[in-house]
């Protein structure tokens, strides 16, 4: 279709235009043109444009009827040349006199208006060149300036041109999908199809009231249900259920069944008091209660007195009215059953008369009308449960802390006692040990307050002072403990330890001397190998004077690290030191001597100074061919299996420091390995052949980069961070081994459209990166050729 | 004195139901779990080696046409539902979950040259060796109805391809030029040519619809715009495409299949040289199909194999081939990346898997996970070589096998020759062309 369009349309359109301008010079002829323009309002004029009797197209007289202002006739002149010239020839205007004037010029000018003011940019206006040619001339100049129309294009460079034109913008088109592509390619994992459509839970009624009954059964049913007004369409909701689902929010609903839960809490808290209370028999107790109970009513009462005299008195009024009350009622008369029940009880029974007689008193006292003083000590019961009611919130905020009645048990004053007796205690230094762990033991058991903690902090750290101050070197070692079982986090513990060594208690500690003794057990075998190695140098001495040197090089060492010994039996170690030491002397002399460097150095002195000399001079310190055989003994050394050390010091044995395995038992534990298969390079004196390479695991290992890693340590790395459950938690286990593309059994997967792609990727510049990009580089398109599957 | 005692809480440990796993707590300190690099190794080769041994990628073959299966087409709405048709111009539709014919039509005198579905699923469209182009309905006929086309149109030449748009109600032939046509007239929209030869497929591009790819006789790939009615750019290589095929996620992408034995990835904003050559069939190359997420795509061959390839990889990473599957023409994806399908010349259609060893059916989570585990570590491992000689190996019928070595002693025979050649020319004579760019001969504006 848009093929048809495209094809059918570009309608010629030049001819048209020819014609037009054709047009455009006849109209110019037109021979019976009437132009009228009527004056108005004494601003416009009237110009009558009669038919000329020449046949030409500029016979044009006009006859202007000046009526008013000049600039608009100058205007109208103006417009009269322009269409005269139009016309090409142009006529000189014979001024006609319409009206008799004082001054009429010789050379046919006649003033029209004598007020009529001249216009310089009149007088201004260019001369034309009048020549009845002129018109063939232009027409010369354009053919002359014009060159000959171009060829069209050929059919086949049109369409070429076509084609590219096209092709730039289609695959503009195209690129836009450049971003989209790049980010899929990279994308860590990609879920087809694209788009998920999202399950969406039409409601009942809608799913009923698009269903229609079609077959006979079903329109039975719902005949019958219809009979009997069953609701179907009914909305499961009702309107209200609905707006209130949708009014409140989950966070909404969670505050508040927060704040249900925490009102219920309290609620039943205060319900299990009640009831603990109303359940104590002890008299004592209550009357204690009721003492104290009255005691804050009055205090309250001053108070009220003091702040506010006015409310006061309304309160005693109050309490006047329940007096008063309390009288017309027959609550405390002899008249209620409990009373007649003691009554006939009081006969036999001291306590009930007793009560009978209190009741009396009471009565009594309630009865007569007292003083103001006097109802305030003394208050009705019903006064009382407001006031409880108004007092028991106080209590718990005493113990201090956001939600009091939540906390377990108020440790605030159980805990000063202890603290109390933590400073009794600092005076004696011996008992801090014990106290500390029952302290230990407190905090396990209970949850200390931050206040506490802090405040037990302190105290620990004061009695660690004091204890140092107290006993600084008597107690050292029992210091570092005290200061070891500190809490972690006191800032105190790197200070104590920076003092205790600064006061000068330099221990040793005896931990640390163990493994230096094993260590120097096994130098001790180094050293004889060492000695061993010292007498196969002899042997080569007489080929090559530089050994020795090493050789001595390498006793020094010895002697420098034996020297470090302490512990060794001092005998011997001397005995062995001699005996190095005379080697080394004896060695070192005519090393000295023979040294084959020296007296090349002085024959090129004598013979003058050449490159080999400067050269040779230059190196004279250091040997070559010794540092190279040192290093192949090295690596002979490295390469020879080691003996395993079993030995257990201590195992079958008395142990301790300063007694050693027995020679038999290290001789037993001292598990030799075979000897090493022979060198390849054996025979090769000048040549270290490493054998560190294992052909066997080579077999196994990747021999070059693979592509994506850029350096073999990513590799190494890639390879090294496990992937398994074993080695990571079940999210990590999960995340790690997300495949690459999911995609859903019995899902078609759609080509890729402009709605699939998510807003951020399109809007995202060439420069953007999705956010998850992990692995180091991510294989894309222009790659080369890899393996094959044979 | 207090005794310290274990004390947990049972919800730790206790299952809710007898049906729950057992919650086993982990310590993941790792001097507990040594040697996490061996125990993967081994755990990686020991998937790769169970991956070999599942590799049994054959489904099932649908056989029931006389002559050789010369086309397919999958339905876009139904995924259970292909046709196919012949070289004696029969049209089948196949039901593949119950792996039988559903309905045969006689839609054709000699070849059914190609088919494609409708976007919307409701009918068909057949062009033959007898110059007409049909559209059937998808649904059979009802009883005594006469299996007829819904429409016919008798062409003058001989159509080669046909393939429809994926939006609107047009499609496009080839034969002698690329043919628009509105499914409501009997002549084409437009046609498009550029030069004259035949030719053999032409392609709709699923992303911007718009687009079209044909390839001709004469060596070349040539690019169409249907709304500026015009072509844009053809590229000349040194053998025939036989078809090409475009990228369903990557509108720029097409991948387009040669004689020349190799497949040829281009992207075409740039048809100087191809973004990948595959090379891995050892003879000419006769239909490609994408798979649904545009990562990987099939191809069908002349040597009697099926090979899929990665898009970013230049060897394939499988071949399936049975003893009796000759010449295999034609190879669909099915659009849930989960099969292949391909006909060929012995008129069957053999249905694959697309992953050899993928178990079919529903997975239990732990399998599930246990799958992405394996997976994970072969992706690791994968260039550790006793791995990947386990995971490439192939068993290949001996006609390839052979056909295999014998190009890669010719190939190195030409690699020789060129070497020597340069090192007895002048130093910068010869210049190294790089094996993108070998194969192209010219692109044309």
């Amino acid at each position: 279709m848009v093929a048809a369009a495209s094809a059918g349309g570009a309608p010629s359109a030049p001819p048209a235009r020819e014609g037009c301008r054709e047009g455009g010079l006849a109209w110019l002829g037109v021979q019976g043109l009437f132009l009228g323009l009527q004056a108005r309002s004494g601003r416009g004029f009237l110009l009558c444009l009669s038919p000329g009797p020449g046949p030409g197209p500029g016979s044009v007289t006009a006859s202007v009827v000046f009526q008013g202002q000049e600039d608009g006739e100058r205007r109208h002149r103006q417009l009269l040349e322009a269409v005269s010239s139009l016309s090409g020839r142009r006529r000189r205007k014979l001024a006609e006199r319409t009206e008799a004037s004082a001054q009429v010029s010789e050379f046919n000018v006649s003033c029209k208006g004598a007020g009529e003011k001249l216009v310089l940019s009149e007088l201004l206006q260019p001369i034309r060149p009048k020549s009845a040619l002129s018109n063939v001339k232009k027409e010369l100049i354009r053919v002359k300036q014009k060159k000959a129309v171009e060829l069209p294009l050929s059919k086949e460079e049109a369409k070429r041109v076509v084609r590219e034109a096209a092709y730039v913008r289609t695959s503009k088109d195209v690129g836009k999908w450049q971003e989209v592509v790049l980010q899929n390619r990279r994308a860590e994992q990609l879920v087809f199809p694209l788009k998920q459509e999202i399950a969406t839970v039409a409601p009942l009624e809608q799913v009923t009231s698009a269903w229609k009954a079609r077959t006979p059964l079903e329109q039975e049913i719902f005949g019958l249900l219809h009979k009997t007004q069953q609701p179907i369409t009914d909305p499961l909701l009702t309107p209200e259920e609905a707006a209130s689902l949708q009014a409140m929010s989950l966070e909404e609903a969670r505050q508040r069944r927060a704040e249900l839960q925490k009102a219920r809490a309290l609620q039943s808290y205060y319900e299990a008091k009640a009831r603990r209370e109303k359940r104590i028999k002890s008299k004592k107790y209550h009357r204690v209660l009721k003492k104290s109970k009255r005691r804050k009513a009055l205090k309250e009462f001053e108070l009220l007195h003091k702040s506010d005299p006015e409310a006061a008195l309304a309160r005693l009024e109050e309490l006047e009215q329940l007096r008063m009350q309390e009288r017309m009622s027959l609550k405390h008369q002899n008249k209620g059953k409990w009373a007649r029940s003691r009554a006939i009880m009081a006969k036999y029974d001291l306590e009930a008369r007793k009560a009978l007689q209190e009741q009396l008193a009471r009565n009594k006292e309630l009865t007569q009308k007292v003083q103001v003083e006097l109802p305030k000590e003394e208050l009705g019961d019903a006064p009382e449960e407001d006031l409880t009611s108004v007092t028991v919130p106080t209590i718990p905020t005493g113990a201090g802390g956001a939600n009091p009645w939540m906390l377990g048990k108020p440790s605030g004053p159980a805990e000063e006692p202890e603290a109390q007796e933590c400073r009794e205690d600092a005076a004696v230094p011996g008992a801090v040990e014990s106290k500390k762990e029952v302290e230990e033991e407190e905090e396990a058991e209970a949850e200390m307050s931050e206040e506490e903690a802090l405040l037990q902090d302190f105290e620990q750290k004061r009695q660690a002072r004091q204890q140092r101050a107290g006993s600084p070197e008597g107690h050292g070692a029992d210091e570092t403990e005290v200061v070891a079982d500190l809490p972690g986090d006191s800032p105190m513990h790197p200070v104590c330890a920076e003092e205790r060594a600064s006061l000068g208690v330099e221990q040793p500690p005896q931990g640390q001397e163990e493994p230096l003794l094993s260590e120097q057990l096994g130098r001790v075998r180094t050293m004889e190998d060492v000695e061993a190695l010292a007498s196969e140098e002899h042997v080569e001495e007489q080929e090559k004077p530089a050994a020795p040197r090493a050789g001595k090089r390498a006793q020094q060492r010895e002697k420098g690290r034996a020297g470090d010994k302490c512990d060794k039996p001092a005998a011997k170690k001397k005995k062995k030191k001699k005996m190095i030491s005379l080697q080394a002397v004896l060695d070192g002399k005519p090393q000295e001597a023979q040294c084959p460097s020296l007296p090349v150095v002085m024959e090129e002195e004598e013979g003058g100074i050449d490159q080999r000399g400067v050269i040779t001079e230059a190196f004279a310190g250091d040997d070559v061919v010794a540092d190279f055989r040192r290093e192949k003994r090295k690596a002979e050394e490295a390469g020879k299996p080691q003996p395993v050390n079993l030995v257990l010091p201590g195992w079958g044995e008395w142990g301790g420091s300063g007694l050693k395995p027995s020679t038999k038992k290290r001789k037993r534990f001292l598990l030799k390995p075979p000897p090493a298969p022979p060198r390849k390079d054996q025979h090769l004196p000048h040549v270290i052949l490493s054998e560190k390479r294992n052909i066997h695991a080579a077999a196994h290992q990747v021999n070059e980069l693979p592509f994506p890693f850029e350096r073999h340590q990513q590799f190494e790395q890639s390879i090294r961070a496990p992937v398994g459950p074993n080695w990571n938690t079940q999210r990590a286990f999960q995340k790690l081994t997300a495949p690459r593309v999911i995609t859903r059994a019995g899902h078609i997967i759609q080509p890729i459209s402009a709605e699939d792609v998510p807003e951020a990727a399109t809007a995202a510049g060439p420069g953007a990166k999705p956010a998850l990009e992990i692995r180091p580089k991510r294989r894309e398109l222009p790659l080369r050729p890899h393996r094959r599957a044979r | 004195m207090r005794v310290k005692v274990l004390s947990r809480n049972p919800d730790d440990y206790v299952r809710e139901t007898k049906l729950d796993l057992q919650r086993v707590p982990r310590n993941y300190d790792p001097v507990l779990h040594p040697f996490e690099v061996p125990r993967e190794y081994t755990r990686a080769l020991n998937a790769t080696k169970l991956e070999r041994v599942f590799a049994k990628p054959f489904l099932s073959s649908l056989d029931g046409h006389r002559d050789g299966v010369n086309c397919m087409s999958k339905h876009p709405k139904s995924l259970s539902t292909v046709l196919s048709g012949a070289c004696d111009g029969e049209v089948k539709i196949w039901n593949l979950t119950k792996r039988q014919c559903i309905r045969t039509i006689q839609a054709h005198e000699g070849f059914v040259r190609g088919m494609c579905t409708r976007f919307c699923g409701t009918s068909f469209f057949t062009v033959g060796d007898d110059k007409t182009v049909k559209q059937w309905k998808m649904e059979s006929p009802e009883y005594g109805e006469e299996e007829e086309p819904i429409h016919t149109i008798l062409g003058k030449t001989v159509y080669t391809g046909i393939d429809h748009h994926w939006k609107d109600a047009v499609f496009a032939t080839c034969g002698h030029q690329v043919d628009i046509w509105d499914e409501q007239r009997t002549s084409p929209m437009c046609s498009l040519t550029w030069g004259f030869d035949s030719i053999s497929s032409v392609k709709f591009n699923p992303v911007e619809t718009y687009l079209l790819g044909s390839c001709a006789s004469d060596r070349n790939i040539v690019l169409y715009d249907m709304r500026k009615s015009t072509p844009l750019k053809k590229v000349i290589l040194n053998m025939r495409t036989n078809t090409i095929c475009w990228n369903p996620m990557e509108a720029f992408i097409f991948t387009a299949a040669n004689e020349d034995y190799n497949l040829y990835t281009f992207d075409m904003r740039f048809l100087e040289s191809p973004v990948m050559v595959h090379m891995d069939h050892v003879s000419a190359v006769l239909d490609v199909d994408y798979s649904p997420t545009g990562k990987e795509f099939v191809s069908a061959s002349f040597d009697k194999s099926v090979r899929i390839f990665p898009v970013d990889k230049g060897h394939s990473r499988e071949v399936y081939h049975t003893k009796r599957m000759q010449h295999v023409i034609t190879v669909k994806w099915t659009s849930d990346n989960k099969y292949i399908l391909c006909g060929s010349d012995e008129m069957n259609i053999r249905l694959w898997k697309a992953n050899a060893s993928e178990k079919l059916g529903v997975l239990a989570p732990r399998e599930k996970a246990a799958m992405n585990y394996n997976q994970k570590l072969k992706e690791k491992f994968q260039y550790h070589p006793k791995i990947r000689r386990i995971a490439q190996h192939r068993h290949l019928p001996k006609s390839i096998y052979c056909q295999i070595k014998e190009q890669r002693i010719m190939r190195e025979a030409r690699r020789r020759k060129e070497l020597n050649r340069r090192k007895h020319s002048k130093p910068g004579s010869m210049p190294f062309v790089p094996e993108r760019k070998k194969h192209i001969v010219a692109v044309v504006k």
